[in-house]
């Protein structure tokens, strides 16, 4: 399996793998329930201590200056253990990234380096505007300038939820849009989460609904960031899907190889071979996206190769998982070996960045 | 292909006794094996000369049961649905007792049962528009009516007159008194699943459940998971081998009232979806069953498994249907009330088209759901109408159906011989092939539109999936459950391979 990735990234490979297994699997699926709603702090503690929060920042500021390629082995590796933190981790290094550029960011990622083992580290929320309103909202959020600062009517998604991020980078739009860096504790978010018990429990996504919100202006930052965070966010969201998706097939593989139906093992079934290899085939095409879309220079051809991995991402994970609950049959829709989880995970991540309507009429 | 398909009478608007390909003679094929293939167009408009044949009373009953089912599902399912799901998420043992009594009236409990014990004497057809338009309300709550019908088929196929009279009756009884009997069917076990529903897989299915005859009837030792109504059932259509060496030939259906000793609920799972349905683990120990509760003949299970299935996976298909119906019912109404940069979603021909494509697989859904269900009915009508059938029901007093004697003849192997023969006659291979190979067309396509139908409309609608205005997240996890219950639809293919071929050669 470890020869999918470039052998440079073997130690980071190892530690990522560790961290999955011993903070993720089945301590994290814990928090998956309804009764005891979690969010996976002590997994984002051990994770600041191993430096994985600073993981794109340059070395001058105490990060480890991963290009956005190795980012994809880390989330992808977390995601096997369990999607919803690998969310949480994607759009914290997804925002760290975009802002690791940026001089005036640098007090703050400091700020950040310095609170990534607290209790309750330091962590970066996302903000896009919902691709989807309601007719009476502005279709587009409206932004005012005025004496130096702005001013934001629009509706938006905000993840994690304010309430578990510090500060929170929020976009206008698609390129060139206006985007701005404030503490979380000035967004109150609107309405409840947005994926009450259907997937990605441990973590929260919330609406936020702004009404003439004012950006001072050391809050606002360079345009440039809008169009890095989107970018950003869908590789690393699709290599979320990949580790999620890959996780499934091995669960999907290994039961196969074990259960016995009509006298021989599943996986001796030619019906079932053929599912379990397009699923393979699958995940192996995610793969080639994902790192396409890594390593594209930033420029339309490397938007556009985001923007497809993350829709190709998101309906080949749905139907590898959907596959891997179809071969477990009755096991797989129950809660025992995690594949409903995973379905209902990759299906909550193909839904979070907005309408696919709007995915697919992006570069039309 | 059974030749009483192949109904002779004439179009409306042609004369008597002309037929309207009068003087034109069939083509002859020559291509071997090609005229007989069951699904061409002559064989299709065959089921609207079955429909002819149907009593007009069965096609107003269809209308009626729709019309209720949807009354119900608007009134009493679709407020409450999102909440019951996210309750039973936190507490998988909760069951809305309340809701269930609720659908007393609509008399959904008592369907299948004829009319002369106090039941609504309704087939298939009339079971699969039901749980078409429950399942616009809630998949879970569709299926756990549906459940419950396909338990009270079996009893019904058995055409026991003491299970007729002391069950079924009870059952319709106790509608009329708001206070409502489920029935479950427990086939499945821990290590036998797929091959459990096919008769040519018994064999080598790693079973666990035995009955062992005992003086006065038999003992069953064993276990059945993943039991829809598990927990809430009163009775269940229960299957068990009485040779382990002999799997097929002495498979048997038994009628397990919950509150016989030695029977348990074990494990109430926690699943991914159509929480509303509740699906457990059934335990049994040493559990002694009077010979009246075996369904049928000694070793007649395989059958009425196989009859069973050609009458119950149309309604999966229609489950599947139903679900599909809602999740686009809400893409229309969020895509009305819903706009972009491009302004309104429903104006962009990205999800125009959507639509289109969408309403078209939903229509060919119900379509093959329909198709199956008369072609069942056709089958459970011959068996009501046989005149031995016709007799026991009408002719004989209901309550001798309990006395002891009657029991002792109803139960011996001249009457369960003479039962077996009305079944295979009314059910001849050929028929029962061609019904089941159509029962599982319609549940592989009623199925896979329920998933593929409600899986895109979360796609479209993103993180306003998870709304509780439009739950077509929910509906998306309802549907998968269908592709796997009532056989994988890996299962099902190889059902239709076998059914087809054996039509066809």
């Amino acid at each position: 399996m470890n020869s999918y990735y470039n052998p440079e990234f073997k130690p980071l490979l190892e530690t990522a793998q560790r961290f999955a297994t011993r903070e993720i699997t089945g301590k994290v699926v814990k928090l998956d329930s309804l009764e005891k709603p979690g969010f996976p702090w002590e997994a984002i503690r051990v994770a600041g201590e191993a430096g994985f929060l600073c993981g794109p920042m340059s070395e001058d500021i105490g990060g480890g200056a991963l290009s956005l390629e190795a980012l994809t082995v880390l989330i992808e590796k977390i995601a096997e253990g369990a999607a919803g933190p690998a969310t949480i981790f994607a759009t914290h290094l997804a925002v760290v990234r975009a802002l690791a550029g940026v001089e005036s960011a640098k007090p703050l990622l400091k700020r950040m380096a310095e609170q990534s083992a607290d209790p309750q580290p330091f962590l970066f929320g996302a903000s896009l505007p919902m691709t989807a309103v309601p007719l009476n909202r502005p279709a587009i959020p409206e932004v005012e300038e005025s004496k130096g600062d702005i001013v934001i009517t629009g509706d938006f998604i905000c993840f994690p939820s304010p309430e578990v991020c510090r500060h929170v980078v929020l976009v206008t739009g698609e390129k060139d849009a206006h985007s701005i860096c404030v503490d979380a504790a000035k967004m109150s978010p609107h309405g409840s989460a947005v994926f009450p018990g259907s997937g990605l429990e441990e973590f929260t996504a919330s609406g936020l609904r702004l009404d003439e919100f004012r950006a001072t202006d050391d809050e606002i930052m360079d345009k440039t960031i809008s169009a890095q965070l989107r970018r950003n966010l869908r590789v690393l969201l699709a290599a979320a899907q990949l580790g999620n998706a890959r996780a499934a097939l091995r669960t999907a593989w290994q039961y196969a190889e074990e259960r016995v139906q009509t006298g021989r093992k599943i996986i001796e079934h030619q019906e079932v071979r053929r599912i379990l290899e397009t699923m393979a085939e699958q995940a192996d095409a995610m793969t080639g996206m994902v790192r396409l879309a890594a390593c594209a220079p930033e420029d339309k051809i490397g938007w556009d190769l985001a923007r497809r991995a993350y829709t190709f991402c998101g309906s080949a994970a749905e139907q590898v998982c959907l596959d891997a609950v179809q071969t477990l049959g009755g096991y797989g829709y129950m809660k025992d070996y995690g594949v409903e989880k995973r379905v209902r995970d990759a299906k909550s991540l193909q839904c979070l960045l907005g309408t696919y309507v709007e995915d697919i009429l992006g570069g039309a | 292909m059974n030749s009483d398909c192949m109904s002779t009478d004439p179009l409306p608007g042609y004369p008597q006794n002309t037929s309207p390909m009068e003087g034109i003679k069939p083509a002859k094929i020559t291509a071997p094996g090609t005229a007989d293939f069951p699904f061409t167009a002559g064989e299709i408009i065959n089921h609207f000369r079955l429909a002819k044949r149907f009593p007009a009373s069965y096609f107003t009953l269809v209308e009626e049961i729709r019309g209720r089912a949807k009354e119900f599902a608007d009134k009493h399912i679709r407020p409450g649905a999102v909440e019951l799901d996210k309750k039973i998420s936190r507490d998988p043992t909760y069951f809305d007792w309340e809701l269930v009594r609720k659908a007393c009236p609509y008399r959904f409990f008592s369907m299948l049962i004829p009319t002369e014990f106090e039941g609504m004497g309704c087939y298939s057809l009339h079971m699969a528009t039901m749980v078409e338009e429950l399942a616009v309300g809630c998949g879970g709550t569709a299926s756990t009516i549906g459940v419950h019908s396909a338990g009270v088929s079996c009893g019904m196929i058995s055409l026991d007159p003491y299970v007729l009279e002391k069950y079924l009756r009870a059952t319709a009884q106790a509608e009329k008194r708001g206070e409502p009997i489920l029935w479950g069917g427990a086939v499945t076990e821990p290590a036998a699943g797929t091959d459990i529903w096919d008769e040519d897989f018994l064999e080598k299915a790693k079973i666990v459940t035995f009955a062992k005859k005992v003086p006065g009837g038999y003992v069953l030792n064993g276990r059945k998971c993943f039991i829809s109504n598990g927990s809430v059932a009163k009775y269940f259509a229960a299957a068990a081998a009485l040779d382990p060496k002999n799997i097929r030939e002495s498979w048997s259906a038994f009628l397990v009232p919950s509150d016989t000793k030695g029977f348990s609920v074990g494990r109430i799972e926690r699943k991914m979806g159509q929480k509303s349905s509740p699906a457990a683990e059934l335990i049994f120990e040493d559990m002694f069953l009077p010979d009246e509760l075996l369904l049928g003949g000694k070793g007649m299970g395989a059958r009425a498994v196989s009859i069973y299935l050609a009458g119950s996976r149309g309604p999966v298909g229609a489950i599947g249907t139903g679900i599909a119906r809602r999740a686009l019912e809400c893409l229309v109404d969020w895509a009305t009330q819903k706009k972009t940069g491009r302004g309104r979603l429903i104006d962009q021909q990205a999800v125009q088209l959507v639509i289109a494509r969408m309403t078209k697989e939903i229509e060919e859904a119900r379509a093959a759901y329909v198709a199956a269900g008369l072609a069942c009915d056709e089958i459970f009508l011959n068996i009501m109408s046989n005149p031995l059938v016709t007799a026991m029901l009408t002719a004989v007093p209901h309550k001798m159906f309990l006395n002891p004697t009657v029991v002792k003849i109803a139960k011996s192997d001249f009457a369960k011989n003479m039962i077996y023969r009305i079944l295979s006659k009314a059910a001849a291979e050929d028929r029962l092939a061609q019904t089941s190979a159509l029962a599982t067309i319609a549940k592989i396509k009623g199925s896979s539109v329920g998933v593929n139908v409600s899986g895109e409309v979360a796609r479209i609608m993103g993180p306003d999936s998870a709304d509780p205005r439009w739950p077509v997240e929910k509906c998306w996890r309802d549907a998968k459950l269908t592709q796997i219950y009532e056989g994988t639809n890996q299962a099902n293919a190889i059902t239709l391979f076998k059914d087809t071929v054996r039509t066809w050669r």
